[in-house]
């Protein structure tokens, strides 16, 4: 391990820039959909290194070598391969879907009860909110007690935004490497 | 240092932080400075930054958090055996490389340059 070069604190003004500078890449970062712990990270090192570069030129300097803070949030969020999370959107689509599913049954049963207590005698039908585009039959005519249920597109179309905004497949497509791969066959 | 092309400094950097980091390890700002210190001058922070995190999502350098009396804990970068392994890679490339420049070099700068008679008595006479 190297030696550190100095271990004095810039003023205090320097800080003030450094954390505004690691505010502003925090935002970045965010935008960039880095996830809160890697963020968390990231702008701890961005400050340690700031700290350091600022005891040895100032801050202004520092920050001037450093570019743009949103350049570099892009370039690491791409350098950090956070890509899309398959397994873990799936998961969670197939959560809420069973939820969505459970809770649908669950409403349908309340649904059922509240028209036999209100004694009615026809089939009756309506739609369960919030799950547009649903319907329920309840049909106690006969002595009997039928059912004709259908969620609608609701749980489908809440498990597919749930799986995109977990698995956030666009940071696939968006990767670049551009890491040095060079690879040269030598001639013989 | 003589002045450097950007695109090729971007193409070699890994291979210069594996480099470094090879024998001792160091936290960003240290990677930094000791490249300026060995010619790199014109290398900014903005680039190296981005470059270590690229290493160290591909397996190539591992690193660990050591407390800073100077502020927030440092995060130091080393060598994982993958990343000894590309760096002997991308060493020998390099070198290889280098020899097929030399040998072109060194042909362009055996031939004479071109004579401009030569040029202006008509196509297809020009002399190398």
């Amino acid at each position: 391990m190297s030696k550190s070069r100095t271990n004095d604190s810039p003023p205090t003004v320097d800080m003030a820039k450094i954390v505004w500078a690691s505010a502003r890449y925090d935002f970045w970062l965010d935008l960039n959909s880095v996830p809160r712990r890697q963020r968390k990270a990231l702008r701890s090192e961005l400050r340690s290194n700031l700290t350091e570069a600022a005891t040895d030129v100032g801050a202004q300097a520092a920050l001037k070598n450093l570019g743009s803070v949103r350049t570099l949030a892009g370039e690491i969020t791409r350098a950090g391969e956070l890509r899309s999370r398959w397994l873990a959107g799936w998961v969670a689509a197939f959560l809420t879907v069973t939820v969505l599913m459970v809770t649908f049954l669950v409403l349908t049963l309340y649904y059922t009860e509240g028209v036999l207590d209100a004694g009615a005698s026809e089939p009756v039908t309506s739609s369960l909110f919030p799950y547009f585009g649903s319907e329920v039959v309840v049909d106690p005519s006969g002595g009997g007690l039928a059912w004709i249920i259908g969620p609608g597109p609701m749980p489908l179309l809440a498990a597919i935004v749930v799986w995109l905004l977990v698995a956030k497949p666009w940071r696939s497509i968006g990767y670049r490497n551009f890491s040095y791969s060079g690879r040269i066959s030598p001639r013989s | 240092m003589a002045g450097y092309d950007a695109q090729v400094l971007k193409g070699i950097l890994s291979m210069l932080l594996l480099q470094v980091l090879e024998k001792t390890e160091d936290y960003g700002y240290s990677v930094v400075l000791r490249l300026k210190e060995l010619g790199f001058d014109g290398l900014s922070e903005g680039t190296v930054y981005p470059a270590l995190t690229r290493l160290e999502s591909r397996g190539f350098l591992a690193s660990q958090l050591v407390p800073s009396d100077a502020g927030p804990a440092r995060k130091y970068y080393r060598l994982t055996k993958a990343g000894t392994a590309e760096l002997r890679r991308a060493s020998d490339a390099w070198a290889s490389l280098r020899v097929n420049i030399d040998r072109v070099m060194s042909v362009a700068s055996a031939t004479s340059p071109p004579n401009m008679n030569s040029v202006q008595q008509g196509f297809g006479q020009v002399t190398l």
